[in-house]
């Protein structure tokens, strides 16, 4: 008998439970203006409250945490204790080679900070008010290749705040400040832009390569860099940015209308004058530029960033020259230079292949004729 | 001692769980962002939410209020109302492409039709916060006074300046939409409504049957849909990237896989396609439920060749076998087997074959690389031949 009373309690609910939800009645506008009255003030309180928490949160994190500060080069490191060697070891050798040649004085370096761990526990949790800080974390199981990208990245984010408001960095957009992780794909990248003036650049004009990157001042055009079926090319790849009544355009551009094409890039280029919203329409994008900012830096060695700090306001080209020492020709000319030294093997890369097939073949040869159980017959 | 196959087996399994070991990150392992938030965050999030919600139902509500009573008090069959400092040129463009839209789809007498543009804050609350601005096209159907209505409406952004670009009804929609098809058909059955509520709308763009040009078309995804390549290579074009299993199954030739896609569009997506706001834990389909909204414009992971998936089913079968299967009072695979005579994923799976190409493989191996292989291989074998011929059995 007491048996039956659980079993009739869950067949209970389960029947309720297969019930069909009954369909909520829709509220009238006054009800819900009604509702909404009611619900605003008590969400203006939820979100004061809220605020004043995650402060007290954050302020008891900074005073419990117990941290050390190493420098290594210009940049300041907080660790938890035990880090600061690992710390070292991993920040050291990436600063020395790639930024200390020329990143002499940083504002936002001197200020700001860089949480490194690289730990098989927990993350601490760290939010700092008083000053910025940028983290590196990562699990022991995390390569030191990632840890590394983490660095790089913090420290290009850093030197980033050091000219974020400046013409420069809103005009002419790049990726950061970080050596390319793959020239190769910055070589394809190049070689295959469908402009004209990208061509002439990759086979020698100095112009053709200042034009392509945006460096040319005066009033653009995009028949400047595109001829009528780049230009095509250019709205069928990138068709979503021309959304709406733009799609009929699109369509038209797609079969072969000229003027079409023409139509949706000029009213484009006329309602997004800001240099982000450009970019994607010039024929050397964010990946390209950053290798050439980041060869312009490397070739102006000691000084080249306080360089680039006082020209900051500049024109771009300006701005290229300054940090680089050089004149924009010449700068264009030594970056096409690098850019070719890093032409990806094209070939069929037959050696990895022949040995791969020796090695198998060698290996089923010896099995084949020193076991029998391997053998055939 | 020569070591058994039982033993090799054995190693073979070891070095696979070794390596699995190394690779694999501990389970444990877990994202610090992702930490429990403080109670009164928690507390401020679902005010929020409910907050929002009210907003965006306040808004359907005035808006189909509104709207719903100047599409039934306009003197012709198709209205339309466009927000004040939009363009006369795009306007004019509009006008004159949602006419022809219009006179293409033989309307019935007893239905009235809407086409309205608003600016993504109309009719909110003042100084709510908004989590529902929708930048795809709405749908509101209905029947009041014994007359039949229905309306697409697209919200757009009112941008610097106080401009107003009627961008957002873009080719994955014409501007009638599923209105085109209550203007012939009548209001939708429970089935069909739901459905169309559901992701169905991404299928019932336009009357218009599919043409080799029509799945050709550049979308906002890029050009030229096409499926997995043969022995399942991947596409190269791909579909969005996102890996669905009905999609995969559908392409394999596995008409569940197709069913589902066409009859439960929004289930096995996993995405934003069908729900815009999915990702952010809200829910369309609560919206439609909880206010006068019929439907939202949904995107299809088989657009742009999904786009004509209706208009294809009255081409092929005819408008009124179409009719009975629209405002069938059925479920949704009983009356589509009923009305067309065909299993759903069966006549799906077909149009997917024939619709959606198959991404032809890339470059093979260079015949260097092929007669080098072999070249290896006669060399071995004869090697290896010599070698048994020499050896002796004592």
């Amino acid at each position: 008998m007491s048996s039956l009373v659980p079993r009739c309690l869950a067949l209970g609910v389960a029947v309720l439970l297969s019930l069909p939800a009954p369909t909520r009645a829709q509220q009238t506008e006054q009800e819900l203006v009604q509702h909404l009255d009611s619900l605003l003030p008590l969400l203006r309180q939820a979100q004061e409250e809220s605020r004043a928490a995650k402060e007290a949160q954050r302020e008891a994190m900074e005073t419990r945490v117990v941290t050390e500060e190493v420098d290594v080069g210009l940049v300041r490191v907080m660790v938890v204790p035990g880090q600061a060697d690992i710390a070292r070891d991993v920040i050291g050798p990436i600063w020395e080679r790639e930024y200390a040649p020329w990143v002499d004085a940083s504002p936002n370096l001197a200020s700001d900070r860089v949480f490194f761990e690289w730990t098989a526990g927990d993350f601490t949790s760290l939010r700092i008010i008083s000053y910025e800080v940028r983290a590196v974390q990562g699990a022991r199981f995390r390569s030191r290749a990632y840890m590394e990208r983490g660095v790089r990245q913090v420290i290009s984010e850093t030197l980033k705040d050091d000219i974020r408001h400046s013409s420069f960095y809103q005009d002419w957009n790049t990726h950061g400040f970080k050596a390319p992780e793959a020239p190769q794909n910055l070589y394809r990248e190049a070689f295959t832009s469908p402009s004209f003036v990208a061509r002439a650049c990759v086979t020698g004009d100095d112009r053709g390569c200042l034009a392509a990157f945006g460096l040319v001042g005066g009033e653009t055009r995009l028949s400047d860099w595109y001829n009528t079926q780049e230009r095509r090319l250019l709205v069928m790849r990138n068709a979503s940015r021309f959304s709406g009544n733009g799609a009929e355009e699109v369509a038209r551009c797609r079969g072969g209308a000229t003027e079409a094409c023409d139509g949706l890039l000029n009213d484009y280029w006329r309602n997004w004058t800001q240099g982000r919203d450009r970019l994607w329409a010039h024929p050397f994008q964010a990946d390209l530029r950053t290798s050439l900012l980041w060869y312009a830096l490397q070739q102006g060695g000691q000084g080249a960033w306080s360089r680039l700090l006082e020209h900051q306001s500049e024109p771009p080209l300006a701005v290229l020259e300054a940090a680089s020492g050089m004149s924009g020709e010449a700068l264009v000319a030594g970056w096409r230079s690098w850019l070719m030294e890093h032409r990806p093997v094209t070939k069929a890369g037959l050696g990895s292949v022949a040995l791969g097939a020796l090695f198998w073949i060698a290996l089923l040869f010896a099995l084949a004729t020193r076991s029998t159980r391997w053998r055939l017959g | 001692m020569a070591l058994g196959l039982r033993h090799w087996l054995g190693l073979v399994a070891a070095g696979c769980a070794a390596v699995a070991l190394w690779a694999l990150p501990p389970s444990s392992w877990e994202d610090p962002y992702r930490q429990p938030r403080l109670q009164e965050e928690a507390r401020e999030r679902a005010l929020l939410d409910e907050v929002v919600f009210a907003n965006a139902k306040l808004q359907r509500t005035r808006w189909a209020d509104s709207l719903t009573a100047l599409t039934l008090a306009s003197d012709g069959p198709l209205t339309m109302g466009f927000p004040a400092n939009a363009s006369p040129a795009e306007v004019e463009l509009v006008r004159s492409r949602a006419l022809d839209e219009f006179e293409a789809v033989e309307a019935r007498a007893d239905v009235v039709l809407g086409i309205f543009y608003v600016t993504h804050r109309d009719g909110e609350y003042p100084s709510a916060p908004q989590g529902y601005g929708n930048s795809n096209g709405e749908y509101y159907f209905g029947e009041q006074d014994g007359r039949t209505y229905c309306f697409s409406l697209q919200p757009v952004w009112r941008m610097q300046g106080g401009r107003v670009r009627l961008g957002g009804l873009s080719n994955f929609q014409t501007r009638l939409g599923i209105c085109q098809f209550v203007a012939r058909f009548g209001l939708p059955g429970p089935a069909v409504a739901d459905w169309l509520a559901h992701g169905g709308t991404s299928m019932a763009t336009t009357l218009e049957r599919s043409t080799d040009n029509s799945v050709g078309f550049a979308t906002a995804w890029g050009e030229d849909f096409q499926r997995r390549g043969y022995l399942g290579l991947p596409s190269r074009r791909g579909y969005y990237g996102f890996a669905m299993l009905p999609l995969e199954q559908c392409f394999a030739g596995m008409s569940q896989g197709c069913a589902q896609l066409l009859l439960e569009p929004h289930r096995g997506a996993g995405y934003r396609m069908y729900d815009p706001y999915q990702n952010r834990g809200r829910s369309v389909y609560r919206l439609v439920e909880e206010s006068p909204l019929a439907a939202v414009q949904a995107l299809s992971p088989l657009d742009p060749s999904a786009r004509f998936l209706a208009g294809d089913l009255i081409a092929q079968f005819g408008a009124d076998r179409f009719q009975r299967w629209w405002t069938s009072e059925e479920p949704l695979d009983a009356s589509f087997r009923d009305a067309f005579g065909v299993e759903p994923g069966t006549w799906h799976q077909e149009r997917v074959a024939r619709l959606v190409p198959v991404s032809p493989p890339g470059p093979g191996v260079t015949w260097n690389g092929l007669l080098g292989v072999l070249g290896f291989l006669a060399a071995a074998a004869f090697v290896g031949g010599g070698w048994a011929r020499r050896r002796k059995v004592a």
